[in-house]
């Protein structure tokens, strides 16, 4: 049995809205819930750490932890990443991440980090001096 | 064009829209069960959006009132995604697989999904017997299963498309992604070591080059779908996808040929072919 015209019209709109239609949003930049991109995993692991945080007093190296040892965590939660609050997105998250571990910090010790952080074009360079705002 | 008009509009068995119907039934349950149970509700408003989830579910998962059924659960899902999830700041119900979920279901609204594997089809058996007629054949045209396969295409298509990146190609984000979900677990040293991550994230971009336009074509469906169901199975094992492979990996009903899927249930059936 052949579709009507109102039909064919319809279903030809809508197989170009699903075919095109993410197009909008991914390559045209429009954003509406309308519109379904389709960028699965995109920001999975954006804002994760790779490097390490290094603990020194008078100059001279103490200790070194990893991302996760400075969380007190034995892995990430692995769930939704949205929920995740220790990840490093913005200026100053770097600092509030590691603000426990600097309440811990021994008279005269320094917290620093050397690495990376995990953004959307790859890992990008990071790095800090002295995250708890001078010895303690 | 003609050749694509008659791609949509060819008929075939409404047997593998009948399986699909029931399948999705019970991934949605699977998906939205523990969210929806009325136990959950808190007013009610939200206690009769869980009781239309579920009649429409239920409905939908035996075949009864079919059409009701499938349009009264796209209208539940298309509240979940736009509703509560874009408008109300569920974020959870703002993913992409809840919008596959919410596609699915709108194109089943618009097929005949109710006319085999259901209890339509045997009200409609037993009324054609009374009636002293042929009951209505399990056949009918395909245009809502062509439209759910442009769906999952399309899916591969702009998935290849977000990955053609340097992030992505240099294996630098799929290497962020396993050190979310690997690190401090038995496989981290394993999946996040160079060139582990750049190999598996071109592996994954050709797949999806490959299979968006191969599983719309017959030649090239003998390989592309299977290489689908490896992709599925790999994202499912490697990644919390929840209901997304499972629905991938269904609406490969709508993909492969119906009639071809139609003689495969006979043969289990014990007809010959």
């Amino acid at each position: 049995m052949l579709a009507t015209g109102a039909v064919r019209a319809g279903y030809l709109a809508l197989a170009a809205f699903i075919l095109i239609g993410p197009g909008l949003g991914q390559v045209a930049g429009l954003k509406s819930p309308a519109i379904r991109t389709w960028k699965m995993y995109s920001g999975v692991g954006v804002g994760v750490l790779r490097g390490v945080f290094v603990v020194t007093r008078d100059g001279a190296e103490i200790a070194r932890e990893t991302p996760l040892q400075v969380l007190g965590l034995a892995r990430y939660p692995g769930g939704e990443h949205y929920d995740f609050a220790a990840r490093v997105l913005a200026p100053g998250d770097l600092e509030r991440l590691a603000a426990p571990r600097c309440a811990a910090l021994g008279p005269g010790e320094v917290l620093a980090y050397r690495g990376e952080v995990g953004g959307l074009d790859g890992w990008e360079p990071l790095a800090a001096d002295d995250l708890c705002g001078g010895a303690r | 064009m003609e050749a694509v008009l008659r791609w949509f509009e060819q008929e075939g068995s409404t047997r593998p829209a009948g399986l699909l119907r029931a399948g999705f039934a019970a991934v949605l349950w699977v998906r939205y069960g523990d969210e929806m149970g009325l136990h959950l509700a808190g007013g009610w408003n939200a206690a009769a959006l869980s009781a239309a989830f579920f009649l429409g579910t239920g409905l939908l998962f035996v075949g009864l009132a079919t059409r009701f059924a499938a349009v009264l659960t796209a209208l539940v899902l298309g509240f979940l995604y736009f509703g509560a999830g874009w408008g109300g700041g569920a974020i959870g119900w703002t993913h992409h697989h809840v919008y596959l979920t919410v596609a699915v279901a709108a194109l089943l609204a618009l097929s005949p999904c109710g006319r085999s594997f259901s209890i339509d089809r045997l009200r409609e058996l037993a009324a054609a017997a009374r009636a002293g007629r042929p009951p209505a054949p399990e056949r009918a045209p395909l245009v809502a299963m062509r439209l759910i396969a442009l769906q999952i295409a399309a899916v591969y298509l702009w998935g290849a498309v977000d990955k053609m990146t340097p992030g992505w190609i240099t294996g630098a984000r799929l290497e962020q992604v396993f050190w979310w979900h690997y690190e401090g677990r038995a496989l981290f040293d394993v999946l996040a070591a160079p060139p582990v991550p750049m190999v598996l994230a071109n592996l994954v971009l050709a797949l999806e080059v490959f299979i968006a336009p191969g599983i719309l074509f017959r030649r090239t469906q003998p390989w592309a779908v299977p290489a689908a169901f490896v992709l599925h199975a790999a994202f499912y094992l490697l990644v919390p996808v929840k209901t997304f492979s499972a629905t991938m990996m269904l609406c490969y009903l709508a993909v492969i040929d119906a009639d071809a899927t139609d003689r495969l249930i006979g043969r289990f059936a014990g007809r010959a072919p």
